[in-house]
Order: C-alpha cells, then sequence, then structure tokens
C-alpha cells in the first residue's frame, strides 16, 4: 500500500484494512495448519531432537552414561579414520554413479527422442529398473553376481573372458565397480526420463534455425541441446548426489560395507554406528555431517548451472 | 443426492466390515491354541511377555502354565530376530513396563549393565535350575559383575558337518580331525569334480556372524580374549593367527572355499549344505534336522556330525550360542513373570522340562538343560537327525563354550571393525598380522572409553 | 542476384499428397508473399525452400543453380521463424552472430556486422540482453537480425508477425518492407493474413489446397480475382456471391438466381450456357433509387460501424449481401431499400469450373 493510498483512505479505513490483512493471514494460518503441525512434528521435532542428539555422549548399551559433550562428536569424526575411509569411498561411489548415470542416461534419451518402431514400448521398458524398489534391485544383482550361479560369471565364461568364477559384488577389486552398475542401473530411468523431458520441449524451429544458420549436427547438439539440458541437468545431478551420497540399500544388501571396508560409504557406516552399535551420539552427527555436504555440493550446482538454465520459455 | 446417499452407505458399511474385522481377529485367532494370541484372556494379572518368535509346542506348554495359574494370561508379543535388540533395547530405555522376554547372547551383559534386566539368581529354584543346565549356558546368563541375569532358552553348539557321501566319493572314510585334514579332503573333493568350492567359513560381515573363526581357535585350543577381556591374538596367543593364514591360502591359493563366502552367514551355510552346494562346514547341531529330515532337501540322510577340529585335534572344544530368557528390571509381576520363564524354559511346577524340550525337539535341537537332553523323546530327534550317529552330538554338548569378550558393551563394535580386518586380511589388503594387531589395539581402545 | 524458379514441384507425406505440379518464378529482388488459409501448403512451399523439407519430385533453383538437394547451409538463405527461435541461453548478439560463427567469420568482423545489423534494426542498446528480457516486437527484430548479419540472397519469413498485436503488427509490416528496398534481396513471405500479403507484396502467391490460384500484383489479384477462392479469400468483408442462370428479362439477356435476383449479362458472354457466379464485393454495391433500373430490394438486417465504414447486411430475396458504404449514422434497421451491385466491378465465374469468365 502506497501513501498516497493512506492519506486517501483516511484513518479508519486504515484501521479497517489492517484488521482484515490480520484476519487474512490469520485465516491463512488456520487453513495451513494442518500441513504446519504435520511439518512441525514429522520434520523440525525430529531433526532439532537429532541434532540435540548429536551433541551428546549416547549409546542406548550404556544409557545411563549420557552425556552433553558440545560439539565433540563433530570434533572427534574429523579424526576418525573410518569416517575419513567412508568419505573416501562415498566420494567414488557418488563420482562413479552420477557420471555415468548422467551419461547413459543422456544418450539414451537422445535415442528415445527419435522415432524409430516400437519406441513407446522402449520407453516403457526403460522405466522398468526404476520402478524396483531398491532392495529388489540389490537382491536382482546380488544374483547376477552371484559367485557360483551368477548370471555375470556365466556370460563372462562362456566367452572365455575369465576362467574362474568371482563373486563380484564380495570381490576386493570389483564391489566398488558392481555397487555402481547396480545403483547406474537403478537410476538411469530417473536420468533418462528428465532428459527426455527436457528434450521434447525443444521446439524443432531452435534446430531448424540453427540449420539455416549452418550449424553442424554436432554443433546444433552443444550449441541448442545441451545448453537447453542444463536446467534438467541440475536436476539430475542434485538427485543424483542425493542419492549416490544417501547409498544404504544396496550396500546393505549387495556387499554388507565389505569386503573389508571397500564400500563403506557414509550410509552405511552411520546405519552401523547408530543401529548396530546403538551409537546415537556418534551417528546423529555422521547423519549431520552427511546433509551438510549434500548441501554443499546442491548450492555448488546452483551456482554452476542455474543461472545458465534460466531459459524464458 | 441419490449418489451421496449410497457414497455415504459405501463408507459407513465399509467402516462397520473394517471394525468388525478388526473385533473380531484376535477371537478367530484365539480359538488356535498354537498361536501366541490364544495366551491372552480376561485375568487379574497379565504377564508382558516379548520374543523373536515362538512355535506351537511352546504355547502349548504355555497353556498347561495358564492352566495351573487361572488369574494369569499372557501377553505373548514376537519380534523379528532383526530388529528385536533395536526394539527391546527403544522400550527398555522409553520405560515400557514389559515383564519378562528373551535375551539375545549378545545383549545380555549390556542390558544388565544398563539396569534393564533384574537378577534371577536369588528367584526360588533358581538353584535346581543351574544344576540341570549346561554349565555354559549358566556361565552364558552371568552379567559382567557375575550375577545370573536369565536362565537359558536355547544352546546352540557348533560341529563340523559334512555330507558323507561326497567325502566318501572323494576317497574318505571319516571326517577330518584337524584343518590339515579338512584340506585334504576339500582339495580331493574338488579334484574330483564333485564340488568346485566345497567348504563353507560364512565370512559375512554381520553382527554375530563368522562363527567358524571361533570354531577353529576353541577347536584348537586357543583364546581370543583373556578373563578381563583383553585380546591376547596379537601375541600371547597365536591360535587365530594360525587359523587366519589357514583361510588366507584356503580362500587364495587352495580355492577350496568360494568367492561368495564373504557374503555367507551361517544360515546360508545350512541351506548350502542341505541343497549340496557344500560339503562341509562349522555349523550349529540343529542345522542336520534341514539336511536330512526337511522334505525339500536335497541330501537326506547324508549329512553327519563331526566333533570341531582345530589345528591339531578335534575333541578340545568348541563354540555356542546360548540365548537367554529373563526378567524387566521394572517388570509389573516380577514373581508370575519368573514362574512364567521357569515354566517355559525351564523345570516347570512338574519339574519335567516339558515345554523347553517340546519346543527344542521341533527346532530340531537346540536344547541347554540335560534333563530335557537325555530325555528318550529328545534322544530319538537326535538319532533321527543324526542318521543314527548321535556320539557326536553329546560330545559337543560337553565340550562347548560361548564366546569371549561378547559380555562387554563394546563388543558389537569391536566385532564390526574385526571383521573388516579379517576380510581385508582374507584378501591380502592387510596381512593378517596387520589385521590382528589393529583389532586389538581398537579392543584396548574401546575397553578403556 | 536471386531468382527463384520452382518447377514442377511434387510433395509428397506417405500417400498423403501435398503438392503437385507446382510451378514458380520469383524475380531478383523481388518481394513475394505466400498468402492462403491454413494447410494450403504455404509454409511447406516455404521450408522447401530453405531445404527444412525434402522435395519428393520437381526442382528448385536459386540463379540457375540447382538447390534441390542442398542443405540449408550450403544454400544462401537466411529463415525467420513464427515463434522467433531466438536461442533463450544466447545474448542478443550471440543469438545475431551464430549464423556467422558457424560460418566461420573472424570475430572481428561478426562484431562489425551484428553492430550494423543492430544499428539498422535498433538493437544496439539491447546486445547484451537475453531474449526473455525483450519485448515480443524486440525479439522479432533480433529474429531479423539474425537473418540480416548473414546478408543473404534470399530472405525466407514463415509468418513473422503473428506472435505480435494488431498494433505492433502494423508497424512492422512497415519495418519489413522498409528492410527489404534497405537489403535489396530476394524476400519470400509466408502469411495467412490477406492484409499483410496486400500491403507488403510486390506480388502475391494465393495458394489453397497445395495449388497456386493465382500470382498477381496485390491490386492486381484484388481487382480481377481469377477464381471464385481467390474472390472469396481476398478481400475484407468478403466478396457477396450469388449462384444465378442465364435467363431473358424484358427482351434482354439477364442472369437470374432462383430466387429472382437478376443482373445483368457478362459483356462478352462465351461460356455461360451453364451456371454462373456472379460476386460483386461490399464496396461496390450501392443504394439506389427505387426506379433504377435493375435495382434489388433488400431489408435492412444488421447495421455495424467499423469507423472508417459502416457495414450494412441486406437481405435480398434468400440471399444475404454485404453493403459497405462510408461512415454514417444509419437507423432504418428493418426498413427497405433498393441496392444495385456497380456493373463495372461485378464478377463473373463459371459455377462448374469456378474460373472467372468475362
Amino acid at each position: 500500500m502506497t501513501s498516497v493510498d493512506n492519506v486517501a483512505l483516511g484513518h479508519d479505513a486504515i484501521d479497517r484494512e489492517q484488521t482484515r490483512e490480520r484476519r487474512e493471514s490469520f485465516s491463512a494460518f488456520a487453513l495451513n495448519s494442518p500441513a504446519i503441525i504435520w511439518l512441525v512434528f514429522m520434520a523440525v521435532i525430529p531433526i532439532g531432537w537429532s541434532f540435540w542428539t548429536s551433541l551428546h555422549s549416547m549409546n542406548l548399551r550404556r544409557p545411563h552414561r549420557t552425556q552433553f559433550i558440545g560439539l565433540d562428536n563433530y570434533f572427534e569424526l574429523l579424526h576418525a579414520p573410518e569416517f575419513l575411509n567412508a568419505i573416501q569411498v562415498t566420494a567414488v561411489f557418488a563420482a562413479g554413479t552420477i557420471a555415468f548415470s548422467l551419461l547413459i542416461g543422456l544418450l539414451l534419451a537422445l535415442l528415445l527422442n527419435e522415432e524409430f518402431p516400437g519406441r513407446s514400448l522402449v520407453r516403457a521398458l526403460t522405466l522398468v529398473p526404476w520402478a524396483m524398489p531398491p532392495v529388489v534391485v540389490g537382491l536382482v544383482w546380488s544374483w547376477i553376481y552371484d559367485g557360483r550361479f551368477g548370471l555375470l560369471n556365466a556370460i563372462f565364461k562362456s566367452f572365455g573372458i575369465i576362467r574362474e568364477s568371482r563373486a563380484w559384488a564380495l570381490d576386493p577389486d570389483f564391489a566398488m565397480a558392481s555397487l555402481i552398475t547396480a545403483q547406474v542401473w537403478h537410476q538411469v530411468p530417473f536420468v533418462t526420463i528428465v532428459f527426455l523431458a527436457a528434450l521434447q520441449t525443444i521446439p524443432d524451429e531452435f534446430y531448424e534455425a540453427a540449420k539455416v544458420d549452418g550449424a553442424s549436427r554436432l554443433s546444433r547438439f552443444f550449441h541448442i541441446t545441451l545448453p537447453w539440458l542444463s536446467q534438467a541437468m541440475l536436476i539430475v545431478l542434485i538427485t543424483q548426489t542425493m542419492e549416490a551420497l544417501r547409498v544404504f540399500d544396496l550396500v546393505f544388501v549387495l556387499t554388507g560395507g565389505g569386503p573389508g571396508d571397500a564400500t563403506t560409504v557414509l550410509g552405511w557406516l552411520t546405519y552401523t554406528r547408530s543401529f548396530s552399535f546403538l551409537d546415537f551420539g556418534r551417528g546423529n552427527s555422521y547423519a549431520f555431517v552427511m546433509a551438510f555436504m549434500t548441501l554443499l555440493l546442491s548450492v555448488f550446482y546452483i551456482r554452476l548451472l542455474w543461472k545458465r538454465g534460466e531459459f524464458a520459455r | 443426492m441419490r449418489f451421496g446417499t449410497t457414497r455415504r452407505k459405501f463408507i459407513f458399511g465399509s467402516a462397520s466390515a473394517a471394525a468388525l474385522a478388526a473385533v473380531k481377529s484376535p477371537a478367530a485367532f484365539a480359538a488356535d491354541k498354537g498361536q501366541p494370541e490364544s495366551l491372552l484372556r480376561d485375568a487379574d494379572e497379565v504377564i508382558d511377555f516379548r520374543n523373536w518368535g515362538s512355535n506351537p509346542p511352546e504355547i502349548i506348554g504355555a497353556h498347561r502354565f495358564l492352566d495351573l495359574h487361572p488369574d494369569v494370561a499372557v501377553q505373548w508379543n514376537n519380534v523379528s530376530f532383526a530388529k528385536y535388540r533395536d526394539a527391546l533395547t527403544a522400550e527398555f530405555v522409553g520405560g515400557s513396563k514389559l515383564d519378562s522376554m528373551t535375551i539375545p547372547e549378545t545383549e545380555l551383559s549390556g542390558w544388565a549393565d544398563a539396569g534393564f534386566l533384574a537378577p534371577v539368581d536369588e528367584m526360588p529354584g533358581y538353584e535346581a535350575v543351574a544344576a540341570n543346565a549346561v554349565p555354559a549356558a549358566i556361565e552364558a546368563g552371568k552379567g559382567l559383575d557375575g550375577r545370573a541375569y536369565g536362565i537359558p532358552y536355547t544352546m546352540d553348539p557348533f560341529g563340523y558337518v559334512y555330507n558323507r557321501r561326497m567325502l566318501n566319493d572323494a576317497g574318505f572314510g571319516s571326517p577330518p580331525k584337524n584343518l590339515d585334514e579338512i584340506r585334504a579332503q576339500m582339495q580331493a573333493i574338488k579334484k574330483a569334480g564333485i564340488n568346485e568350492f566345497p567348504l563353507h567359513l560364512g565370512l559375512k560381515q554381520a553382527p554375530g556372524q563368522m562363527w567358524s573363526i571361533w570354531c577353529f581357535v576353541f577347536g584348537s585350543g586357543g583364546r581370543m580374549f583373556d578373563e578381563e577381556n583383553q585380546p591376547l591374538f596379537d601375541g600371547k596367543d597365536d591360535t587365530l593367527s594360525n587359523v587366519l593364514e589357514w583361510y588366507v591360502a584356503a580362500i587364495n591359493d587352495w580355492k577350496i572355499v568360494g568367492p561368495d563366502d564373504f557374503g555367507k552367514n551361517w544360515g546360508d551355510g545350512r541351506n548350502d549344505i542341505k541343497q549340496g552346494h557344500v560339503a562341509g562346514g562349522c555349523l550349529a547341531r540343529w542345522a542336520l534336522r534341514f539336511a536330512n529330515v526337511d522334505a525339500d532337501s536335497s541330501v537326506r540322510g547324508e549329512v553327519f556330525l563331526g566333533k570341531m577340529p582345530g589345528l591339531e585335534r578335534d575333541d578340545v572344544s568348541t563354540v555356542g550360542a546360548f540365548h537367554q530368557i529373563g526378567i524387566a528390571a521394572n517388570a509389573q509381576l516380577p514373581e508370575p513373570a519368573w514362574q512364567f520363564i521357569h515354566h517355559i524354559s525351564g523345570p516347570e511346577a512338574s519339574g519335567s522340562y516339558q515345554t523347553h524340550r517340546e519346543r527344542s525337539i521341533a527346532f530340531g535341537g537346540r536344547a541347554a538343560y540335560l534333563p530335557a537332553l537325555e530325555h528318550a523323546d529328545y534322544v530319538e530327534m537326535v538319532k533321527e537327525t543324526n542318521n543314527g550317529e548321535t556320539e557326536n552330538y553329546n560330545t559337543i554338548s560337553e565340550m562347548v563354550r560361548q564366546k569371549e569378550a561378547v559380555k562387554t558393551y563394546w563388543y558389537p563394535e569391536w566385532e564390526a571393525f574385526w571383521m573388516q580386518q579379517v576380510q581385508d586380511a582374507l584378501t591380502k589388503k592387510v596381512s593378517v598380522k596387520d589385521a590382528l594387531s589393529a583389532s586389538a589395539e581398537r579392543a584396548r581402545r574401546l575397553a578403556k572409553e | 542476384m536471386a531468382t527463384i524458379e520452382i518447377s514442377d514441384l511434387h510433395k509428397r507425406y506417405g500417400a498423403v499428397e501435398i503438392f503437385r505440379n507446382l510451378n514458380l518464378h520469383v524475380q531478383d529482388k523481388e518481394f513475394v508473399v505466400l498468402v492462403g488459409p491454413s494447410g494450403c501448403g504455404k509454409s511447406t512451399l516455404l521450408r522447401m525452400l530453405a531445404g527444412l523439407e525434402d522435395v519428393t519430385d520437381g526442382t528448385i533453383s536459386f540463379d540457375g543453380t540447382d538447390v534441390t538437394d542442398l542443405k540449408p547451409k550450403h544454400r544462401d538463405v537466411a529463415m525467420v521463424f513464427q515463434n522467433y527461435a531466438l536461442y533463450p541461453h544466447m545474448s542478443v548478439a550471440k543469438n545475431m552472430a551464430f549464423g556467422l560463427r558457424m560460418r566461420g567469420v573472424t570475430n572481428a568482423e561478426i562484431e562489425q556486422r551484428v553492430a550494423a545489423a543492430a544499428g539498422v534494426l535498433g538493437l544496439t542498446e539491447y546486445l547484451e540482453r537475453h531474449p526473455r528480457e525483450l519485448s515480443g516486437g524486440q525479439r522479432q527484430r533480433v529474429a531479423m537480425g539474425r537473418a540480416i548479419v548473414r546478408t543473404p540472397q534470399v530472405f525466407l519469413f514463415d509468418e513473422p508477425l503473428s506472435n505480435l498485436d494488431a498494433l505492433l503488427r502494423v508497424d512492422m509490416r512497415a519495418e519489413v518492407k522498409s528492410l527489404h528496398q534497405r537489403l535489396n534481396a530476394t524476400f519470400v513471405y509466408v502469411t495467412h493474413d490477406q492484409v499483410e500479403a496486400m500491403t507488403m507484396a510486390d506480388r502475391m502467391v494465393v495458394m489453397n489446397n497445395g495449388t497456386i490460384e493465382q500470382v498477381g500484383a496485390p491490386l492486381q489479384v484484388y481487382d480481377k480475382p481469377a477464381n471464385v477462392f481467390v474472390a472469396s479469400f481476398i478481400g475484407s468483408p468478403a466478396m457477396n456471391m450469388i449462384r444465378a442462370k442465364p435467363s431473358v428479362a424484358n427482351g434482354q439477356k439477364v442472369i437470374r438466381s432462383d430466387d429472382g435476383l437478376t443482373f445483368p449479362h457478362p459483356k462478352n458472354n462465351t461460356g455461360c450456357e451453364g451456371g454462373l457466379i456472379v460476386g460483386f464485393r461490399p464496396r461496390d454495391l450501392n443504394v439506389v433509387d427505387k426506379d433504377t433500373s435493375g435495382a434489388i430490394e433488400a431489408k435492412v438486417e444488421i447495421v455495424e460501424h467499423t469507423g472508417v465504414e459502416t457495414l450494412v447486411y441486406v437481405r435480398a430475396g434468400s440471399h444475404k449481401l454485404c453493403m459497405s458504404i462510408d461512415k454514417q449514422e444509419w437507423s432504418g434497421l428493418g426498413e427497405s431499400v433498393c441496392v444495385l451491385p456497380d456493373p463495372a466491378n461485378t464478377h463473373y465465374f463459371d459455377e462448374t469450373t469456378k474460373q472467372r469468365v468475362g
């Protein structure tokens, strides 16, 4: 409301106006209260509680020795070799899964964006892995990787690539690659769909204009398709990073963090710390560090890509 | 309007149907005397009980308890074993008023130390229970303070379980007496093309697994921790080191252990022997029922129990799992609860150990009391599951010991670290020596915390 | 220098035939407008000139060189699209420079040519903006700028003004026209808007159902529509059309409709033995005295004021006729008037062939 309006309205009118606004904002809150209450009880309080717990030395195996220790859990984990190892393992896993699901998802989306007979069937089939719960994905792959009856061994043996069976997910040289492959297989459909949706919004005119402008197929891809996909890329990068950083189910089913600590990612470490050792103080501090890392990476991506992706559509 | 009425009718109708179903279902179950729900009835005192499972003979036994105590009912809640520790810990911390529960062997001393459990050694009749139980099972019921916090519920000694047909086919007449003989037999089985990876070791990284290591260490007369729960395996006692060196060779050089063994727990081993996928391994005794009796076994009558081979001999010792049953520290009904567990897994008022015995027979083993182990029905069951050869079964009962350090509150955390180190050593990422000194150092550090 | 020669052009999508035997010659530096209702094939024809659509059969030549199978980048053409097709992630300058970059023009020259084009189009201060920060008219200018920096021989426009509001469209019409004069290049322009076609074209090509109905200067097409379609499509409000047959009245040869309206017989009466269609534009229908010979009695049904003119809809027999007169108050709703089409501007078409006669 501008000052001119105020003068014109006079004091009574202003009071009435303010009362009305107050009433409106009150009813807005009232109408939103179920959602707000839900959010407070399901998110705000648990998160706050979890952080409060992370400031304690708290092991449920010794509940009477719980005490407030401030940020000690956080300082301590900076020197904990298993935590530093888990960060390293998680980084390798994240880099591998993000790179491959991005690349394969993009290629698939480009393929599925072309006209060919049976395209809608292929599109539907592409989605199948995504529709599966991660635990089921893990089980499926655990059979593929199985050291005695696994499909992978059968295929490699029939081509003479290996002579002796390997338990791929439990082999120190291949466990991480096995985990990445399963995760990529699971995530590629999502990436493909996001890219495909973005591809389908690219007006044909852009390509035609570029053709008339003399752009080759390759430069059309790099100058039109790729920049147009940057917003989709952002979504994919953020979701894939989050998926990768929080991965747990696949590790649980496929490798159990092993062999040794070769696939002990942060999510797995946090789980064992909290639920195997019942060390909730440290477990919660791990979880917060994970969340913080995800946040940092997301901010980084947004900085990197958001402006480029802001199109007038 | 017509539609509105129909919809309201529909909603009302389905809601009433759901409500009816909800009210009716416990009653429907109650008719089945083998189900735990049937133990709940109108009574002055309701014992709140937790278990990770139940079998019909056990529930039928509990009904005999209800017949003796007309004023008592039992609220029997099952929680899956996988969630049992977390669920019960949450209940204890939350101040839930449960009366009694089964206690996993890994949790007993921790729960006792935390004040969740009531000592039972001054309860009436405890002396008789202790006198009749296998000594190791009674020891396992004691907390770090030496007091008993539970009475034996199950006892699962591990033996060397082997497929005799495969052994015979490879030219051997008797089970191995030491690790060298295991190696020789397994290599022969492998060479004869009977089985590519004939030995199960169960080296999965998971709480409470890697039983075979404890089996061979105890079988060799070795120790891993001393009385004060200080590690011995980084210099004072070489048994673990020698066993692990043998494992390294078995996996990497002789290749008698499958590459998938790092993903197998002992339950997987039980299935593998039952399906003829392996020729031998360290398994709890009741695995024999699965292999020799179960209708879907592909090796019925071929699987036998050997004693526990060590580095040299097979008549020294073996490891076992010992779950307990006990009473919560803030039980509302400690007296009836004691009588109840005394009945469920103890002598009962009659002194017959009937419920314990019948439950154990239904499982195919697991009894922890001599009167049950020696009972004719039980002996008959052992005979059936062991193809008539019961000698080793009885010998193992006398040799069995519980894992060491398992009563410390830090055991799970140490175990997880140790398992990582073991896998790293077995995949030759680190040497056995380094893995063990790191594990020992971790144990000492955790003990100090 | 660029003439365009389209000979015997065929276009089929599978079994669907879009064109058949299309022939058209475009002079160098000519401004040709392809006009017709949607689906008439005008855009397809333009896209074939650009090389964006394959030619099924026939040839397209620029300056006598066969370009039928050349890719767009090898034909010296630029195209302005209906939705501008500005690359959203590039600034105005980069959008305009894109075609030059793709052709490997040096940076210095790109900069100079973009600056020049921006000057011509009044875009200089917007060069660093992105398309999303521009108004519709500015985007349109950028799209044209992108075409002109390349100084091609042939400019192709695909309904470039249809997304602009009416006022802006009038401005841009003039701008495109003056651009044509300045650039001295051949323009081929597609629109469905006959006003655009009339106002901008040197020659207009009226298309319908994949065939060219008439080619000619705007006034020529307006004054002498070659057939019923052109007559009805060009001109607003549309020409009045009445079916009639030769007849005799008062000893004179006339033509008469079923409901008794009579019109003079066309002067050169060749081939009007069968049915005819009589057409006259609303502007050529006048109010006359009752006694005027050939006057048609009619009743006023609707009066519309457009500002410049007043449209009077009258009913004569079973026909509803539109009459356009200079702006005036008209209060006689429902009253009878006598009207008469200007005989000099009355058009006759063969009812069977739909072609102009006389």
